[in-house]
């Protein structure tokens, strides 16, 4: 099929996406890297280490949905946005409701 | 101006498909993301087991180390990016080649995981450390079995896409399940960040 | 049920908070019959019975929402009864009216408004029997899951339970009895005009059972309850104009669904039983089917304009040979689906 009508934004010719895909890889590949090296070089103790790994990974999250998936903030997208912030509601009741009850019941019955 | 959904857009190339594909992709949106309660909640279940359901048995620390999840995690995340690649000649290209050879490396990558994957588990399994000795063994292999898994079922939907290229050819109906499968493909890297995450760093660290 | 405060405060709130919008529900099925005239067909019974039972399970659901009774009847046979207050009356009283209703529609002929009474009776005679003794026991201490009972003082409960059951089984051998009459007395009780009950909503304005297009030509939809609309406006069974039919459109019926389905039953059952080979070859069986509709392009079948004006005039024709059954007639013999305007 030919190439019709105006690109929707400049990011939808093969040049633009291309690059998205780039900087979505090399952006995961380093958090990445980071969070293994954080371990593998015991940088911070316990619970610092464990927040940030928390956090490299919630931002690596981010970068995937931006750059692989698509999806950002443009009004064309609101639908999926709401979809996954309304999912991300549900995982936190759900994941931690179930948490916060199991620890609940290990408190009492220790 | 049409609206854009997750995953490629096929907007500029084929506005016939996107227009079909953006209700469909939705649909399949929604059903990735009852997906990802299920995970949720296998993770609720792994992070209180971790801590009081050992029963005895080996720790995370003592299962764990950093090599096997880091190759890992490299193949697959390397297979996402592939399979942009794949969604990239979809999009653009007007041959089946490229694109058959970007699905065919992604296969490549992803089924190399699956196969480390089970190697781990059969380590595992020798050393004793199997599902049945502790909740927080048998919650391990359910969270990251179920991945596996998903990663297996998405390797053989890539595997008939394949055939069914040459069988159809890049009609408008493949198109949409190549659309599809990459958002699969994508969602379970996802899932992978968080596993090798809260599973096999939080693990090693404890 | 034993967590902190904080916990069953939560848990608490939260389940009270049920009550508020299904009491508006509760209120909305009261008005759909406020200055209304009621026929007390069988469906009509099992809604009445549904909205009067639902209301006492939902009560004794809100008693059970407080942490500190909670804490005593959880489990107990107090909360068995509970849900099953919710579920026999809500869930499976609302499926038997709605299937007393639709049944002549999707199958073309009544069934016997006889056997349904008497199964109605059964039932919530049955119910009530069955299922109040048990908020007594659940409330004296008995627990649920029990396999043998050691306590004389539950035993006359246990019995009127016991006959409770009885009378439910009565009711589920009425409605088996009561399919079987209507099957073996199909004939005498067709309704080839496809309004039996005079309703109100387009699935009543074609025939009984129902072509596979559903509607000949689109219908305009002018009010909510579109069919009574068009009755009152003399534009029900009109003969549509020859060009306003066009070919349809719809997929072509295929095998795989129920092979899916089938291949599911099988599946689940091998896993909770741990067959093991009939679960791989069950779970196979799913996939082989899925994936090999994929391979299938040819899915679609058209009807022909032609054939669609053919039907819909024959069946039109029919319906303009058909005595009208007033409201009052609905259950006898002479319905035979045309409903006579209402004044």
């Amino acid at each position: 099929m030919s190439h019709q009508g105006l690109p929707i934004s400049e990011d939808e010719t093969l040049k633009g996406e291309f690059r998205d895909y780039c900087i979505g890889g090399v952006l995961a590949l380093l958090l990445t890297m980071l969070a293994f090296a954080l371990v593998a070089w015991n940088i911070f103790e316990s619970w610092n280490r464990l927040i940030s790994l928390s956090l490299l990974a919630i931002i690596q999250v981010i970068v995937h949905f931006r750059y692989f998936l698509h999806i950002d903030l443009r009004k064309s997208h609101r639908d999926e946005l709401q979809l996954i912030l309304f999912t991300g509601l549900i995982l936190f009741l759900m994941a931690g409701g179930t948490v916060w009850i199991l620890w609940n019941l290990h408190f009492r019955m220790l | 101006m049409s609206s854009r959904h997750p995953g490629i857009n096929l907007g500029d190339t084929d506005p016939a498909t996107h227009q079909v594909a953006e209700s469909v992709v939705f649909g399949f949106w929604i059903f990735l993301m009852s997906d990802l309660v299920l995970f949720a909640l296998l993770f609720a279940t792994y992070a209180a087991t971790s801590q009081h359901g050992l029963a005895g048995g080996p720790t995370p620390s003592d299962i764990f180390d950093l090599k096997s999840p880091f190759i890992e995690t490299m193949l697959l995340l390397v297979s996402s990016f592939t399979f942009g690649m794949a969604s990239l000649a979809l999009k653009y290209r007007q041959d089946r080649g490229r694109l058959l050879l970007w699905l065919l490396v992604t296969f490549a990558l992803g089924a190399g995981f699956v196969a480390m994957e089970i190697n781990d588990f059969v380590r595992m399994a020798g050393d004793g450390q199997t599902p049945q000795q502790s909740a927080y063994l048998s919650s391990f292999f359910a969270l990251v079995g179920t991945h596996g898994l998903h990663v297996s079922a998405g390797l053989i939907w890539l595997v008939i896409m394949v055939i069914q290229l040459f069988v159809f050819g890049l009609t408008q109906q493949v198109k949409m399940r190549l659309m599809r499968l990459a958002i699969f493909w994508h969602m379970l890297d996802v899932v992978w960040v968080c596993i090798f995450t809260f599973v096999y760093l939080f693990g090693v660290s404890q | 049920m034993g967590q902190t405060p904080n916990l069953n405060a939560a848990f608490g709130i939260a389940t009270m908070l049920i009550g508020v919008p299904t009491g508006v529900k509760v209120y909305d099925w009261l008005l759909t019959m406020v200055r209304g005239r009621v026929r007390l067909t069988t469906s009509t019974l099992f809604s009445l019975m549904f909205m009067i039972t639902f209301v006492i399970g939902g009560m004794t659901g809100v008693i059970l929402a407080n942490p500190p009774v909670d804490f005593n009847v959880h489990n107990s046979l107090f909360l068995v009864a509970h849900f099953h207050n919710m579920l026999i009356p809500g869930t499976l009283f609302g499926m038997f009216a709605a299937y007393y209703y639709w049944f002549p529609k999707v199958f073309g002929f009544r069934l016997s408004e006889r056997w349904g009474r008497i199964s109605f009776w059964c039932w919530s005679f049955g119910f009530y029997l069955a299922f109040m003794p048990l908020y007594a026991l659940g409330l004296m201490g008995a627990a649920r899951r029990t396999q043998e009972w050691f306590e004389p003082a539950f035993e006359p409960w246990l019995i009127a339970a016991l006959l409770g059951a009885g009378l439910v089984l009565l009711g589920v051998a009425s409605m088996i009895v009561q399919l079987w009459v209507s099957i073996r007395d199909r004939d005498s009780t067709r309704v080839p005009g496809g309004d039996p009950w005079d309703g109100r909503t387009l699935e009543w304005s074609v025939s009984a059972p129902p072509p596979e297009y559903n509607f000949a030509v689109v219908p305009k939809v002018n009010d909510r309850d579109a069919f009574t609309w068009m009755k009152q406006h003399g534009l029900a069974y009109q003969m549509p104009a020859p060009q306003e039919y066009e070919d349809i459109h719809i997929p072509k019926n295929s095998v795989v669904a129920p092979i899916i389905g089938a291949a599911s039953v099988a599946l689940g059952f091998a896993l909770t039983w741990h067959i093991w080979w009939l679960t791989i070859a069950s779970f196979v069986a799913i996939w082989a089917a899925v994936i090999a509709r994929s391979f299938c392009s040819d899915t679609e079948q058209r009807i022909p304009a032609s054939q669609v004006r053919e039907e819909h005039e024959q069946w039109l024709r029919e319906v303009s040979a058909l005595p009208k059954t007033p409201r009052e007639q609905e259950t006898t013999a002479g319905n035979l689906g045309l409903a006579e305007e209402f004044a």
